[in-house]
């Protein structure tokens, strides 16, 4: 449901990846908003949608349409909520007390040393998971330990564990990102990382682990973070579909 | 053998995003005159010739002039000139299970094939087409690839029907006669004649899946009735989905439930399989107190759990049922409960049907969980057709033949 190689997907908007959103841009000719935008998202339950973005606690809903929600945000926006003993825990699904991880474990102390910070462990994913592909759903953990393969969804779970099992709450998000890149503006269905650091939860993404020179400026929309963790994960993801939008118009934030 | 166009080759390789999915609307105008003369190249009448194997068991006729019929493990194999460079191959399997993962295996075959022939990789591919529908009653997926290797171009097709308790597929490799080969397969499929099934089903189903209005997958659903009135029920779903212009997604998922005549579950068993890896296998039953056991591999991980025996889910034999009970009276919602199989193996949950007072029709929401999916119904409950918006995809499920009526 994302792009694994970002840089690239930015480059090429108007590509036919399945799950690639239509944006439209602030002004014709125009490929930025500045930090702070006003997102709207078309959806086909503008109720539902809001529900599930003021639940999330990420992003202000500003305005409603008849199919159209509209938030307000900046750049790297997090979901809300403490971090709570859940985050810390191996699950079904971050399964960081599973021996493949416990072999990665390893190999991220023998590349970055026994106590790696968040952007390290992601520059780790990014390098680790060296083949990208569409080919995985949704894998746990010790699956992508094993395999190396997959796309966001991959990335943002073993970042997770990781994370984890290096001692750092952490959280999948799933949501949207947008890119303004070389080419113009690019959307995509979305999954990544929140860490919860010295100063709170942060975005941490091991697909696009570094800023790119591709990338002007990368914009998350964090809709869900997986709660549940276990078998049923696949019915939570589902809590996602109300507020993914089926297109994006950006502008201007314009004032407060 | 692929067709060679060494000088022109070069010029189209940015033109190859033409073929590329989801954008089906190819713009043939902007192939070269070469290509779109390749492509429309067709044969067409195709003369056929019966065989019979399995001691007589299996008849069926290969369309074009084909070779004899050659045995492998599994099934048969055979070759016929279609008119075209490069021959037809039709096969016959009688224990093949998984159609989408047959047709993605016979075209990773096929590219190799070509790989090994040239002695050079493959330069590019892109999947120009899938599709999947019924043939006289019987499921069917299907898939090209257009590729390009050293100086040449080629389009592999591929089709893959169930057929009882068969399963038949057909390649072509080679520019254009797209046409031809359906047809060719089409004869195929309907001229087979196997044993007939000592199960006959009471009710039977096919549907397709559509992602944005391409067809991915197909499904079918069986009821056969046993001796004690007992209904076996079994679903099965194959799909394609190309999820990048040269990444091909494909899954097969099978599952067999038992029903009483009431529509409540007896147990079932469900397995899945995605891109040639079995992830699930999991059964469901009562264990000696009367309790739910869900025990096997679920995304490739053992899990065993207990449920509340004291909760009834319904089969799908009881949720058609409710449906129809739903669109009979006069209440807006029925809610029933549900092994989630698939979504979370380790609940029975409950499925709420709310019928739509607006619509003309029979038409319902069905919310299980975070799940939401409109759907409309038939006379008897059956599920004629459902939607839901995922973002930009529409995932849709529409039925295209039944037999019987799921009573």
């Amino acid at each position: 449901m994302c792009s694994a190689w970002v840089a690239a997907a930015a480059a090429e908007p108007g590509s036919t990846y399945l799950f690639s959103i239509p944006v439209v841009p602030p002004d014709p000719g125009s490929a930025t908003a500045g930090d702070m935008a006003r997102v709207t998202l078309t959806v086909t339950d503008p109720g539902r949608a809001a529900a599930v973005i003021e639940r999330g606690g990420a992003s202000q809903v500003v305005a409603r349409g008849v199919d159209s929600i509209t938030v307000r945000q900046g750049l790297r926006p997090t979901l809300g909520g403490a971090s709570l003993p859940q985050h810390r825990a191996a699950s079904f699904v971050v399964d960081f007390d599973e021996a493949p991880i416990g072999a990665v474990m390893e190999q991220l102390e023998a590349a970055v040393g026994p106590q790696p910070d968040p952007a390290a462990l992601a520059r780790f994913v990014a390098a680790f998971i060296d083949d990208k592909s569409y080919l995985r759903d949704f894998d746990t953990a010790s699956r992508v330990a094993r395999s190396r393969t997959g796309d966001c969804t991959e990335h943002a779970v073993l970042l997770a564990a990781l994370a984890r099992a290096a001692g750092w709450p952490a959280r999948i998000v799933l949501g949207v990102l947008i890119l303004d890149g070389d080419a113009g503006l690019a959307a995509f269905g979305h999954a990544w990382t929140e860490i919860h650091a010295a100063a709170g939860w942060e975005v941490v993404d091991a697909t696009l682990p570094e800023a790119d020179p591709a990338v002007r400026r990368a914009r998350y929309l964090p809709l869900i973070s997986l709660d549940d963790e276990g078998p049923g994960y696949g019915l939570d993801l589902l809590r996602l579909a109300p507020a993914h939008p089926a297109r994006i118009a950006i502008a201007p934030a314009g004032g407060p | 053998m692929p067709d060679r166009r060494a000088t022109l080759l070069r010029p189209l390789f940015p033109l190859l995003a033409v073929f590329a999915l989801p954008a089906q609307a190819q713009d043939t105008d902007a192939w070269p005159d070469w290509l779109q003369e390749a492509m429309a190249r067709e044969t067409p009448a195709l003369d056929a010739t019966q065989f019979t194997v399995a001691d007589g068991a299996i008849q069926l006729t290969v369309p074009g002039e084909p070779g004899e019929l050659q045995a492998f493990d599994g099934g048969w194999f055979v070759t016929s000139d279609i008119g075209a460079t490069s021959p037809l191959v039709c096969m016959l399997y009688v224990d093949a299970t998984d159609l989408a993962t047959l047709v993605a295996s016979l075209g990773q075959a096929s590219l190799a094939t070509q790989e090994r022939k040239q002695d050079t990789p493959i330069a590019r591919k892109l999947i120009s087409s899938v599709d999947a529908g019924a043939i006289d009653g019987k499921p069917y997926v299907a898939l090209e690839w257009f590729y390009t290797i050293g100086e040449s171009a080629g389009l592999i097709k591929i089709r893959a029907a169930a057929n009882g308790p068969v399963m038949q597929a057909c390649t072509h490799d080679g520019v254009g006669y797209r046409e031809t080969f359906g047809r060719a397969f089409e004869t195929f499929v309907k001229s087979t004649r196997t044993p007939p099934d000592p199960e006959q089903p009471y009710y039977e189903e096919i549907l397709v899946q559509r992602l944005n209005d391409l067809d991915v997958g197909v499904g079918t659903l069986t009821f056969v009735r046993d001796a004690e009135g007992d209904s076996k029920i079994v679903r099965s779903i194959s799909s394609l989905i190309p999820v990048t212009p040269d990444t091909l997604n494909y899954s097969d998922a099978t599952t067999v439930s038992w029903s009483t005549p009431d529509g409540e579950l007896i147990n079932a068993y469900s397995a899945t399989t995605d891109n040639g890896e079995l992830l699930t296998d999991l059964e469901i039953g009562r264990d000696a107190d009367g309790d739910w056991v869900v025990a096997g591999t679920f995304q490739g991980k053992p899990i065993e759990t207990t449920i509340d025996g004291e909760v009834t889910p319904l089969s799908e034999l009881g949720q058609i049922r409710a449906a129809r009970e739903l669109f009979a009276g006069t209440a807006e919602t029925t809610a029933f409960m549900v092994w989630l199989d698939e979504a979370d193996p380790t609940r029975i949950g409950e499925a709420r049907l709310t019928r739509d007072p607006e619509a003309a029709g029979r038409r319902a929401r069905l919310e299980v969980g975070p799940l939401t999916m409109d759907f409309e119904f038939a006379v008897d409950g059956a599920v004629t057709g459902g939607t839901m918006q995922m973002g930009p995809v529409a995932i849709d499920v529409e039925r295209i033949w039944h037999r019987g009526t799921p009573e």
